[in-house]
């Protein structure tokens, strides 16, 4: 299970918390956690691999608001913080981070954007709707958009 | 609201995000069991995600494996011995007693318990690898369950053999065997008795289950006559004391009625054994 997963969980770490150091924390917790839910996973309600990987992101998530970063990324524009953080400089790695530029730079920048913030940030639906002003069922639909285009992207990445 | 539309609307990937609210998942919950349509859109934008985090999956350090595998370790441990413990207060210094026991055989409790942790997170960790390879969801829904009952079974069992070890490990401890007696040959049990509380504690796992009706008595022989040492019940196999037994020269264990008999029925008489 490790050897299969432990990659793109890491991955997804990374992302959000930007940084190895925290990410290699983090990790750890997040396996000990499937490992101690594994019972509580219920099939019907989603694929396994999924699951993981939202234990992953939310574990990761509650880190970053739990260090009170979340103000220092809500204060940087963007596309900044995606492709030109500090903080991701410092990783001093950027190559661990250009396939998943390069799927999605294939998206419009709102839609990168839309996945930033709810994926990678935690935002709920309630926030994005405020912080872009545009209409919940927007939001909704845009994220709906966003997800069946970056499919495609996948496709021919793969 | 028709399927499409209600796909559209993007509830499955909120739902996905956990962003969606109690009352939007139990409706797509259900929606999901009746709709094909709608299943297949779940499994799809679950598909998307999961082919985005295998995209941009970065190799972990080399040591990262090893330290988790610890981290869980150590937690399984914590939890296993910890209730092993607690159920046997009894137990006179329990502390003392193990450490007595590793200066005379450093290490044989410890490294015991490790490899048996250490061997099965070994075997979850292949077989939930195995089982994540496989294409077949409803399978993969079968070997989960499969696994989760696994696991528990395995824990149980982990509680148990502490106990026994306890047992083992402790120099106060004398032990009995019991052997078969005539139409019982192949029976055996093994009484444990702590020489400082007197408490008498026995493992007769090995006896052929008990009738209805009937109970398994344990019986103290002090000077010629038959004392009774308790009445045995499964649950308190080798981890509750049966009776506190100041002197005896030898331990039977005959079969009674239910709770017992004033003096042991000795044609029903499974196993004895002299200290």
């Amino acid at each position: 299970m490790y050897d299969h997963y432990a990659g793109a969980l890491y991955g997804v770490i990374l992302r959000i918390v930007q940084s190895k150091e925290y990410t290699e924390e983090i990790i750890q917790d997040v396996f000990v956690k499937i490992w101690n839910a594994v019972h509580q996973y219920d099939p019907s309600k989603g694929r396994f691999y999924t699951w993981m990987i939202n234990i992953a992101r939310n574990t990761a998530i509650d880190y970053l608001k739990s260090k009170g970063f979340q103000n220092e990324l809500k204060n940087q524009p963007l596309p900044d913080f995606v492709y030109n953080s500090a903080e991701l400089s410092t990783t001093n790695n950027s190559s661990d981070f250009i396939g998943f530029n390069n799927v999605l730079k294939g998206l419009e920048v709102d839609k990168q954007e839309l996945i930033d913030l709810a994926y990678y940030q935690g935002y709920t639906q309630n926030e994005i709707s405020e912080k872009l002003k545009i209409p919940l069922g927007t939001v909704k639909t845009k994220m709906r958009n966003a997800l069946m285009k970056l499919k495609d992207l996948l496709k021919d990445y793969q | 609201m028709n399927t499409k539309e209600y796909i559209s609307s993007g509830i499955i990937e909120s739902y996905i995000l956990g962003l969606a609210s109690p009352e939007e998942a139990g409706i797509l919950e259900c929606v999901m069991k009746n709709n094909a349509e709608v299943k297949a859109a779940f499994e799809e934008a679950q598909k998307t995600l999961e082919d985005l985090a295998t995209s941009q999956a970065v190799a972990p350090p080399a040591g990262l494996k090893s330290k988790i595998w610890n981290k869980i370790q150590q937690e399984q441990t914590t939890e296993e011995v910890q209730p092993a413990v607690i159920s046997d207060i009894t137990a006179a210094k329990p502390q003392q007693d193990v450490k007595l026991q590793q200066d005379i055989k450093p290490q044989s409790t410890g490294s015991w318990k490790t490899y048996a942790v250490a061997a099965s997170v070994l075997f979850l960790v292949s077989a939930a690898g195995n089982l994540f390879w496989m294409n077949d969801q409803s399978k993969t829904k079968e070997e989960i369950v499969k696994i989760q009952a696994e696991k528990k079974a395995q824990d149980l069992a982990m509680q148990k053999m502490n106990q026994k070890m306890k047992m083992f490990s402790n120099p106060d401890m004398q032990m009995v065997m019991l052997k078969g007696v005539e139409k019982h040959t192949d029976s055996k049990a093994m009484v444990f008795w702590d020489k400082k509380t007197k408490k008498v504690y026995l493992n007769a796992e090995n006896l052929p289950k008990a009738p209805e009706g009937m109970q398994y008595q344990l019986w103290a022989i002090a000077d010629g006559k038959p004392v009774s040492a308790g009445m045995y019940t499964e649950e308190k196999d080798s981890k509750t004391a049966l009776a506190n037994i100041p002197k005896a020269q030898a331990f039977a264990i005959t079969l009674e009625k239910q709770g017992g008999s004033a003096v042991p029925t000795m044609e029903n008489m499974y196993v004895m054994g002299e200290i």
